[in-house]
C-alpha cells in the first residue's frame, strides 16, 4: 500500500461511505413516513365504514 | 391450571421428594422418545442417511489432497452433525405435536423445566448415537483416526450445547407458519458460540497441538453449554403454555 | 391519530441539529487521518451506527424479557421497534465498514471478529423478523419474540469472544490491525468520535418514538378492521 498514493485515492470512498450511510437512514425515514400516510388513509376508510353502519343501524 | 391425572399414565401422584419426582418426569420422557423411536426407528435412519449423504457430497464438492483435507475433517464433521442434528430436533419436536403428547405432557403438575430437560436429553441421545456411527464410517472411508479422547470429548460437549439451544428453537419453530424450516434460520445464528470453541478444539485434537492450549476452548465450550442451558431452561415455559 | 407531541417536535429538530454538527465535526473538524486518508472519516458515523445497533438489540431484548414478566403489549411494541431500527442500522454498520475496509485493505471484506459478529447480528436480527412475520397468534408472537430476542442478545457478544480469542490465538497480519486504537490519537479525532455516538444515539431515540407511533396506529386499525367484521357478524 503505497502511502503516497492513498490520501488522493479514499476521498471518493469517503463520499460513497457517507452517501451510503446518510442515504439508508433517509430511505428508512422516508418508509416511516410512507408507512404512516398509508396507515392514516386505511384508518380513515375504515372510520367512515363504521360511521356509515351506525347511521344504518340508527335509521 | 394443571390437572391430575390420573391412573392411565405413568406419572399418576406427585410423592416422594419434589426432586426425585423432577428427576423421574424427566426419566419418563426420555424413555418414552426411546421407546418410539425404537419402535420403528425412523428418526435415527433418516439423521444417518442424511448425514452419510452429506459426508458423500463433501467428498465431491472439495475434492482435496490429503493434507489439506486433514485440515477441513473438523468443519466437514461438524457441519454433518449440525444438519443432521436439525432434522432430529424436528423430529422430535413434531413428534410431541403429532399425537397430542404436550397437551398431555403440559398436564402433569411440574415445572415445565422437566420437558426441556427430557427432551434435550433423548435428543441429545439420538445426536450421539448418529455420531458414533458416522464417525468409525469417515474413518474408514477417509483412513484418518478419530478416535482422539480429546475429539470424543469435544463432540460429546457441543452436542449438548447445540441440542440445548436447538430444542428451545424446534418447539417454537414447529408451532409457527413455516415450522420446521425456520429452525435452521433460528438455530444456526444462535449457535455460534457452541460450534465456534468446537470446531477449533476439534481441529486442535486432530492436528495433535498441545493439550494445554486446547483447554481453552474446551472451558470456553463448558461455559456456554452452562449458559445456554441455564437460559434455554428458564425460558422454556414461555414456549410451551398454551 | 393524535397529532405529533411538541417533546416529539423538538426532539426532530434536536436531532437535526446533532446531525448537522456531528457531519461537520467529523468532515471538517477532525483532522485528516496520516495514513488512510479521507475514507477515514466515515469511521465515526460506522461505528456510531454499529453502536446503534448494538444498543437496539439490548432493548429489544430488554423489553422482550419485560413483555415475559409483566405481559403488557407495550413492550412487545417496543421490542418490534427497536429491532426494525437495529436491522438498518446494522446493515448500515456493515456496508460503511466495507467501503471503509475496501481502499485500505484492498478488499470489500474481511473476516475481522467486530465485523464478522455484526453479520451474525444481523442475521439474529432477520431470524427475529422471520419469526415473527410466521406467528398469526399475537401473545404467541410476542412470547417468541422475546424469548429469541433474549437467546440472541446472550449468544451474539459470546461468539464475538469467541473469535476474538481465535485471533488473540493466531494474530492474522493484514490491515493497519485494530482500527479502533489506532487512529484515534489526536483530541479533535476523539471528539467527533464521541459527538457520532451521541449524534447516532439520538437518531435512535427519535426514529424510536416515531416507530412507535406507527406500531400504535397498525395496531388502532387492526382494532378498526376487527370492529367492522364482527359488525357484519
Amino acid at each position: 500500500m503505497n502511502p503516497i498514493d492513498a490520501p488522493v485515492d479514499t476521498l471518493s470512498y469517503m463520499v460513497l461511505g457517507y452517501a451510503v450511510i446518510l442515504g439508508c437512514v433517509v430511505l428508512y425515514i422516508a418508509s416511516l413516513a410512507l408507512r404512516f400516510r398509508h396507515l392514516r388513509r386505511e384508518l380513515e376508510v375504515a372510520e367512515a365504514i363504521e360511521r356509515d353502519n351506525a347511521d344504518e343501524a340508527n335509521g | 391450571m394443571a390437572k391430575r391425572v390420573e391412573s392411565d399414565s405413568k406419572i399418576s401422584k406427585p410423592r416422594g421428594s419434589s426432586l426425585r419426582v423432577y428427576l423421574r418426569v424427566i426419566g419418563a420422557i426420555v424413555w418414552k422418545d426411546i421407546a418410539a423411536e425404537l419402535r420403528n426407528r425412523q428418526m435415527i435412519s433418516a439423521m444417518l442417511v442424511f448425514a452419510l449423504l452429506v459426508v458423500l457430497i463433501f467428498n465431491f464438492a472439495l475434492e482435496l489432497d490429503i493434507v489439506t483435507r486433514d485440515s477441513v475433517t473438523s468443519g466437514v464433521l461438524w457441519v454433518t452433525f449440525a444438519f443432521a442434528g436439525t432434522l432430529g430436533l424436528n423430529r422430535s419436536a413434531a413428534m410431541e405435536e403429532d399425537r397430542g403428547c404436550l397437551d398431555g405432557l403440559l398436564l402433569v403438575p411440574i415445572d415445565r423445566s422437566a420437558l426441556y430437560f427430557g427432551k434435550v436429553i433423548g435428543n441429545v441421545l439420538f445426536l450421539l448415537i448418529v455420531e458414533a456411527i458416522i464417525l468409525p464410517l469417515y474413518s474408514v472411508l477417509y483412513n484418518v483416526n478419530l478416535f482422539v479422547p480429546g475429539l470424543l470429548l469435544v463432540i460429546v460437549l457441543g452436542s449438548w450445547g447445540y441440542v440445548a439451544v436447538g430444542t428451545l428453537m424446534a418447539a417454537m419453530a414447529l408451532q409457527t407458519r413455516m415450522r420446521d424450516v425456520l429452525l435452521p434460520i433460528l438455530l444456526f445464528p444462535v449457535v455460534l458460540p457452541v460450534l465456534i470453541p468446537a470446531l477449533k478444539a476439534s481441529n486442535a485434537f486432530l492436528q495433535a497441538f498441545e493439550v494445554g492450549d486446547i483447554m481453552l476452548w474446551i472451558n470456553l465450550l463448558i461455559a456456554y453449554d452452562l449458559i445456554f442451558t441455564t437460559i434455554a431452561f428458564l425460558v422454556f415455559e414461555y414456549v410451551v403454555e398454551e | 391519530m393524535e397529532p405529533m407531541p411538541k417533546q416529539l417536535k423538538i426532539l426532530n429538530w434536536l436531532t437535526i441539529a446533532l446531525v448537522a454538527a456531528g457531519l461537520y465535526l467529523a468532515i471538517w473538524y477532525a483532522p485528516r487521518e496520516a495514513i488512510m486518508g479521507e475514507v477515514q472519516r466515515v469511521f465515526y458515523f460506522h461505528v456510531a451506527a454499529g453502536w446503534v445497533g448494538a444498543l437496539a438489540f439490548l432493548v429489544a431484548a430488554l423489553s422482550g424479557a419485560l413483555f415475559l414478566i409483566r405481559r403488557e403489549r407495550r413492550w412487545d411494541r417496543v421490542a418490534m421497534s427497536s429491532v426494525e431500527i437495529g436491522v438498518v442500522f446494522t446493515f448500515i454498520n456493515i456496508v460503511s465498514g466495507s467501503i471503509w475496509a475496501r481502499p485500505i485493505w484492498n478488499t470489500w471484506w474481511t473476516w475481522d471478529p467486530r465485523l464478522v459478529t455484526a453479520t451474525v447480528m444481523a442475521l439474529v436480527y432477520l431470524a427475529y423478523i422471520m419469526l415473527r412475520q410466521s406467528v398469526d397468534d399475537p401473545d404467541r408472537r410476542a412470547r417468541f419474540a422475546a424469548v429469541y430476542s433474549i437467546l440472541g442478545f446472550i449468544s451474539v457478544p459470546l461468539t464475538f469472544l469467541s473469535i476474538r480469542i481465535f485471533r488473540s490465538i493466531h494474530p492474522v497480519v493484514f490491515g493497519a490491525g485494530d482500527a479502533l486504537s489506532s487512529g484515534m490519537s489526536s483530541p479533535r479525532m476523539q471528539v467527533a468520535f464521541f459527538f457520532s455516538l451521541l449524534t447516532f444515539s439520538f437518531i435512535y431515540g427519535t426514529l424510536l418514538w416515531h416507530r412507535l407511533r406507527l406500531q400504535h396506529l397498525s395496531e388502532k386499525l387492526e382494532i378498526q378492521k376487527m370492529k367492522m367484521l364482527s359488525a357484519e357478524n
